[in-house]
C-alpha cells in the first residue's frame, strides 16, 4: 500500500463520495447509521496513523487519508423534522469511502 | 451488527444532567490512566477497544468504572500488571483500612 500524504488523496473538496456498507468485528470508527449514506468532501484533514489498527496495539501505518465528510441531515434520518438546510460533518478515513475515484 | 458503543441514532428519551464532580479516586485513575499513556504503553485507542470490547454488564457501569474496566484490561495486556498481582494489592489496602477501624 502506497503510504498516504498531504500529496495524494484520492478525493478533493466537493467530490461525492458513500460511505461502505461493512461490519468487520473490531475497533471500528465509523458509526452505523452513517454508513449507505452518502455526502460530499468538505475538506481533506491530512494523513494519519490508523486508529483503526492502533487500537491494538500496532502503529496503524502506511497513514490514511482522513476527510471531513458533510452530509444533508435529511439525508441520514427519515424523520428529520429540523431546518431542510442542516448537515452533519463526520471526519472519516479514506479506506471507509466509496467514490467515482474508487 | 450495531456494536454496544455506537448508539448514535437510537431513541434515547430524556438526559439526565449530573453536573457533579468526580470522586477522589476517579481523580487519582485519571492521572495514573495518562501517566501509563504518556510512557507508551498504550494509546487512546487502545483504551477505546478495551472498553468497547467489555461484557455489556462492564461496559454500562457509570463513566470511570468502566474507565477501571477498561485499564484493567491493558494492565494485563501490555505485562504492567497482572490480574493475580492488582487483587492482591487490594486485599492487602482493604486489610489496612480493616484495621484501622
Amino acid at each position: 500500500m502506497t503510504e498516504a500524504s498531504p500529496e495524494n488523496p484520492m478525493y478533493q473538496t466537493g467530490d461525492s463520495v458513500g460511505i461502505i456498507v461493512a461490519h468487520p468485528p473490531g475497533h471500528r470508527r465509523v458509526p452505523n447509521y452513517i454508513k449507505g449514506k452518502t455526502g460530499v468532501i468538505e475538506r481533506y484533514c491530512g494523513a494519519f496513523a490508523n486508529p483503526e489498527e492502533r487500537a491494538y496495539g500496532m502503529q496503524g501505518l502506511p497513514k490514511r487519508h482522513l476527510y471531513r465528510v458533510r452530509f444533508n441531515q435529511t439525508d441520514i434520518w427519515e424523520d428529520y423534522d429540523g431546518p431542510k438546510a442542516d448537515t452533519l460533518d463526520i471526519e472519516i478515513f479514506e479506506h471507509w469511502l466509496k467514490g467515482d475515484k474508487s | 451488527m450495531r456494536q454496544q458503543n455506537d448508539l448514535g441514532g437510537l431513541p434515547a428519551g430524556d438526559l439526565e444532567i449530573i453536573d457533579e464532580d468526580a470522586a477522589p479516586w476517579a481523580k487519582m485513575l485519571t492521572a495514573i490512566h495518562g501517566a501509563i499513556g504518556s510512557r507508551g504503553h498504550y494509546n487512546i485507542d487502545m483504551m477505546r477497544r478495551s472498553m468497547e470490547s467489555l461484557p455489556p454488564e462492564k461496559y454500562n457501569l457509570p463513566y470511570y468504572e468502566r474507565w477501571m474496566a477498561g485499564i484493567l484490561i491493558l494492565l494485563e495486556e501490555t505485562n504492567l500488571l497482572t490480574r493475580a498481582e492488582i487483587d492482591e494489592r487490594m486485599e492487602k489496602i482493604k486489610a489496612g483500612l480493616e484495621a484501622k477501624k
